[in-house]
């Protein structure tokens, strides 16, 4: 089973995703904030993470920077989710490390195909 | 309501209940940026939560109030009372809209001019454009990306452009787009200095972004200078070398062909492949059937590589280079995996090991390029055509098609809320229910614990009528551990139940607030003890009487800022709300440093009324004299103002109180300011009785002990030595008369049929029957020990106060049967 | 002094700093006829680079650092004279 950590603050976005990926039978952990979403990622290994831009304590960008700097982290694509969908701000998810960027509110359909593609099959 | 909806309109109020606690705290302190940053997280998050709900006018107003609130973020405005009004007013709104989402699911058409106004109102508050400056800014936050052209390296001069061409053949070049930005002179750099000491400088080639048209207020001191340059340094050491200024620099390799030939092979691969060169050429073999993602037949896996080449055009600081690498690289794996199978995958490692020993990302960009387009671009399309069709097949992931359960977001999501629920508020270890959950197992308790009830009666007929004793124990024993259960899930959901002060007291500030300010008053409100918790449904019905209590505060007791001066007194009036635990009960003080009460005043006012008679006047006392300011029909304002007088008067606030069976206590001194002291219980036990008619008088019996009500003609009533006794299903009953249980003059009536009401209940294991003359309705009360010269009454199990305001008295038949 | 500043002649050697871009700039502006000439001179600031191509044609001869050579002659539209 593939497994995919959500990183974002708002409960209502991670009841969401985590509904639409459990359902397409992935299994999902959540963290509140980047700092709990490095921990997480410490703990096992994680086939996509789902970032949150605007969180407490650690945003997504100190988040992404952190999880690819980290040699001890498997370093698995990261996909960013965001309310903004200029191309500024898909530079800096990039530029931070995301491997893709997905616009709030995300599709379901959309999230679910880049889950399964990203992650290399269904869950 | 499905739970997604659920979970968001909770989310919501949660939030809008943060955001005016922020929007006060700021008003305070203007500066506090945590406070700044919350207030920005939380209206961002509720923006980013109504989005997965058709409700634009929602999002659309939270919108505004959140664009407003980055200004504040960006110290483009200030927070002032201004702002704070709007702001509030629009999480009024939305609050509005919010309960319009949980009651029907939509928002009214008839909002929609509201929020117009509200959002035109918003964005008036917004500053003056300041587009020039921050878009300067925003301009560099953007990294510098390598050109899409080779065309400076013609401006290279013939000297240098020979010297890159031998240094290519003896190994790899790299060539660097560096752009300093614009303020880069105040932090110290020189872009020339940095160029002058380039490792392995080759040839540079410099120019003006925008030409100097010699104008006298040309600003010197704005960078205004690209470089481009070539070096023969390796690419890790260039990346250390511009280590301050990554985002201004873009490194990427140039071939000894791209030097000859001036075309930049990475971004013309796509329809010129044979230019790969030969040295990425041997990691990056042209493999033997090609295959493509098609952006037209699977647009997403096409986006998702194109993504990946993009992110390999980025710099990658030193640190992160080998997991931005990795990262990209099992991004691909997946994709190469559905694609081209095992030697796609083998040929993805074997380019990824050719970057790390080339310490450049450009044997992945070039292989990238081959895989992207569609096949009708493509060289050979016949075989591509069969090759992707086969590789989709093949594996059974046709990526464009979605995954089982892709669905619409307001479908019912299901089982997601047990586990999103717990592990979402996992940090602070804290459950969030909706209230109504805690009440419907609060019910289903109660309907066990009267259910339990009936083990009793199985076990005594288990004896009696099967007659199996054996049994019959068991039972007992069974009912035993039952009863003891629903007790302690009675306790335990009591527990559940407990809520802090905090969650009434955090209306009070926002109150206070506004009343003050709309009556020109200076006030600072003090909360002390917001931790103090009580019963959900004490705490929640505190919350009208104190709020009453300080408007009466503000509106009656605090004075104006120019009359506290003149007294003596400091400008700015000071309530206190504290709250605190005594005992297995709560304390609520409210004080104020008001001008108090006046007993003449009351006396008087009383009086008019009619509410004391002319003897009473002369001898009350001052501190009984105030107490009237809880007699119904008692108001003291000269005018009902549109604050405080909501046409109900301390009165209500008393009957309110002693109705959860709390007490109100008040004491004032003239000038000084007024206490009110509420006791209340802790928790609240809340009985179901059957209420009995008796003598023009009402009284209750708790449910639990009722066994049933029936009618029994006079003709059956048996006397027995001296015993009423009547049958019952085949029984034998012993009633009593309600008169002589409760020692009152008349017996019980009977009906136009002869028939007497009789209340069948269970007491100690024994049925007994209690005549009564009728039977009123049952209801839930929240039953209070008797107090003073009432507390020696035997045979009371308490009393109650009832919706209408009258006293019911509930009888304990266990007690009054044992004196019988 | 790296920059020497007379009627007819900006004088520029060792080291030029920042802080000289914008004297000058304004001596540029107020001479015309003012040409500029280098004694030694071993390094530039960006800001000086961009005076001296916000004003380009008066340089009698490029400095003798080929470094700063290059820079000006890209900038300035100055031909090569060595």
């Amino acid at each position: 089973m593939k497994s995919i950590l959500i990183i974002d603050d708002a409960s209502t976005v991670r009841l969401y995703h985590r509904s639409l990926l459990e359902e397409a039978g992935f299994h999902v952990d959540e963290a509140v904030n980047g700092i709990e979403g490095v921990e997480k990622a410490l703990s096992r290994t994680y086939d996509l993470f789902v970032v949150d831009v605007n969180m407490p304590k650690m945003d997504g960008y100190a988040f992404l920077r952190e999880i690819r700097r980290r040699k001890e982290i498997h370093q698995s694509p990261a996909v960013m989710v965001s309310t903004e969908a200029e191309e500024k701000d898909r530079q800096r998810a990039f530029a931070a490390g995301a491997n893709f960027y997905l616009v709030k509110p995300t599709k379901p359909n959309e999230l679910l195909e880049v889950a399964a593609l990203m992650t290399g099959g269904r869950a | 309501m499905n739970p997604l909806l659920q979970q968001f309109i909770t989310d919501a109020n949660d939030i809008l209940e943060r955001m005016g606690q922020s929007l006060l705290a700021l008003e305070k302190r203007p500066d506090d940026e945590a406070v700044i940053d919350e207030l920005f997280r939380a209206v961002h998050t509720l923006k980013g939560n109504s989005g997965l709900f058709d409700i634009p006018i929602f999002t659309r107003v939270v919108h505004a109030a959140e664009d407003l609130l980055d200004k504040v973020r960006d110290k483009a405005l200030a927070i002032d009372n201004d702002l704070t009004d709007e702001l509030l007013d629009s999480m009024d709104f939305i609050q509005r809209m919010v309960e319009m989402v949980e009651a029907s699911g939509r928002i009214p058409e008839d909002f929609t001019d509201e929020a117009d106004r509200r959002i035109e109102r918003l964005k008036a508050l917004l500053p003056e454009d300041l587009t020039g400056e921050t878009e300067a800014e925003e301009e560099w936050t953007e990294r510098v990306l390598p050109p899409e052209n080779l065309a400076w390296l013609a401006r290279l001069s013939d000297a240098d452009r020979a010297a890159a061409s031998e240094a290519a053949g003896r190994g790899a070049l790299t060539a660097l787009r560096y752009v300093p930005e614009p303020e880069c002179f105040f932090k110290g750099e020189d872009p020339l200095l940095l160029l002058r000491n380039l490792p392995g400088r080759t040839g540079f080639v410099l120019e003006l972004l925008e030409p100097y048209g010699g104008a006298e207020d040309t600003d010197i001191y704005r960078c205004n200078i690209g470089i481009h340059a070539v070096s023969s340094a390796p690419i890790a050491e260039l990346r250390d070398y511009f280590r301050y200024v990554p985002e201004q620099v873009a490194l990427y390799p140039l071939t000894a062909e791209a030097l000859e030939t001036g075309e930049l092979p990475v971004f013309t691969a796509v329809n010129s492949p044979q230019t790969v060169p030969d040295a990425v050429g041997e990691a990056a073999p042209r493999p033997a059937a090609a295959w493509y993602f098609d952006p037209h037949r699977e647009p997403l896996a096409a986006e998702i590589v194109a993504t990946q080449r993009r992110l390999l055009d980025l710099p990658a600081s030193a640190d992160q280079w080998d997991g931005r690498l990795q990262a990209i690289g099992n991004t691909l794996a997946a994709l190469f995996a559905a694609h081209g199978g095992p030697e796609a995958v083998e040929e993805l490692k074997e380019t990824i090991a050719a970057c790390r020993r080339e310490e450049s990302f450009l044997p992945l960009a070039f292989l990238l390029e081959t895989r992207l387009g569609s096949e009708e671009e493509q060289a050979s399309p016949a075989e591509a055509d069969v090759a992707t069709a086969t590789a989709t097949t093949a594996n059974g992931t046709a990526p464009s098609d979605p995954p089982d359960g892709a669905r619409p977001a307001d479908d019912g999501i299901g089982d997601g809320l047990r586990g999103a629920a717990d592990s979402a508020d996992r940090a602070s270890r804290v459950l969030k229910v909706p209230q109504e959950k805690v009440d419907r197992l609060m019910d289903l308790i109660g309907e066990m614990v009267v259910a339990k009830n009936a083990l009793p009666y199985l076990a005594s007929k288990a004896e009696e009528v099967y007659g199996s004793r054996e049994l019959a124990r068991e039972i007992k024993a069974q009912f035993a551990v039952i009863n003891r259960i629903a007790e302690d899930m009675q306790d335990g959901i009591m527990q559940v139940r407990m809520l802090p002060m905090s969650s009434v007291f955090q209306r009070f500030p926002r109150l206070v607030r506004d009343v003050a300010r709309q009556l020109g008053k200076k006030v600072r409100l003090v909360l002390e003890g917001e931790d103090a918790e009580a019963d959900k449904h004490i705490v929640e019905s505190l919350g009208d009487p104190l709020i009453h209590i300080l408007r009466n505060s503000l509106d009656h007791g605090l004075e104006t800022p120019d009359v506290r001066v003149a007294a003596g007194k400091p400008e700015e009036g000071r309530i206190l709300v504290r709250a605190s635990q005594e005992g297995d009960r709560v304390l609520i003080e409210i004080e104020d440093d008001g001008k108090g009460i006046d007993p003449a005043v009351i006396k008087r006012k009383a009086f008019e009324k009619g509410l004391i008679d002319e003897a009473r006047l002369e001898s009350i006392s001052d501190t009984e004299a105030i107490q009237l300011v809880f007699a119904p029909g008692f108001s003291t304002a000269e005018t009902v103002s549109s604050l405080s007088g909501r046409g109900v008067g301390m009165d209500v606030v008393k009957t309110s109180l002693e109705k959860i069976g709390g007490q109100v206590r008040l004491t004032s001194e003239r000038g000084r300011g007024t206490r009110i002291v509420l006791t209340l219980p802790l928790s609240v036990a809340v009985s179901n009785v059957l209420m009995v008619r008796m003598n023009g008088q009402r009284y209750g019996v708790p449910m639990d002990m009722v066994v049933e009500t029936v009618r029994v003609p006079r003709s059956e009533i048996h006397v027995i030595k001296d015993r009423r006794v009547a049958v019952l299903r085949g029984r034998i009953v012993p009633l009593f008369g309600a008169d002589e249980l409760l020692s009152l003059p008349e017996p019980p009536i009977a009906n136009g049929e002869g028939e007497y009401a009789v209340l069948v209940a269970r007491v100690d294991g024994a049925t007994v029957g209690l005549i009564v003359d009728g039977f009123a309705q049952t209801t839930d009360v929240i039953l209070k020990p008797l107090e003073g010269p009432l507390a020696a009454l035997a045979g009371f199990a308490g009393s109650a106060l009832l919706g209408d305001g009258s006293v019911l008295l509930v009888l304990d038949l266990k007690e009054l049967m044992h004196a019988a | 002094m790296p920059l020497k500043l007379t009627k007819k002649k900006a004088e520029l050697s060792g080291d030029v700093l920042v802080d000289d871009a914008e004297t000058l700039f304004h001596w540029l502006a107020a001479h015309a006829g003012g040409t500029v000439v280098f004694d030694r001179l071993t390094h530039m600031h960006t800001a000086v680079l961009q005076a001296l191509a916000a004003r380009p044609g008066r340089l009698k001869a490029l400095p003798d650092d080929p470094f700063l050579a290059d820079c000006l002659r890209q900038l300035t539209s100055q031909k090569q004279e060595n």
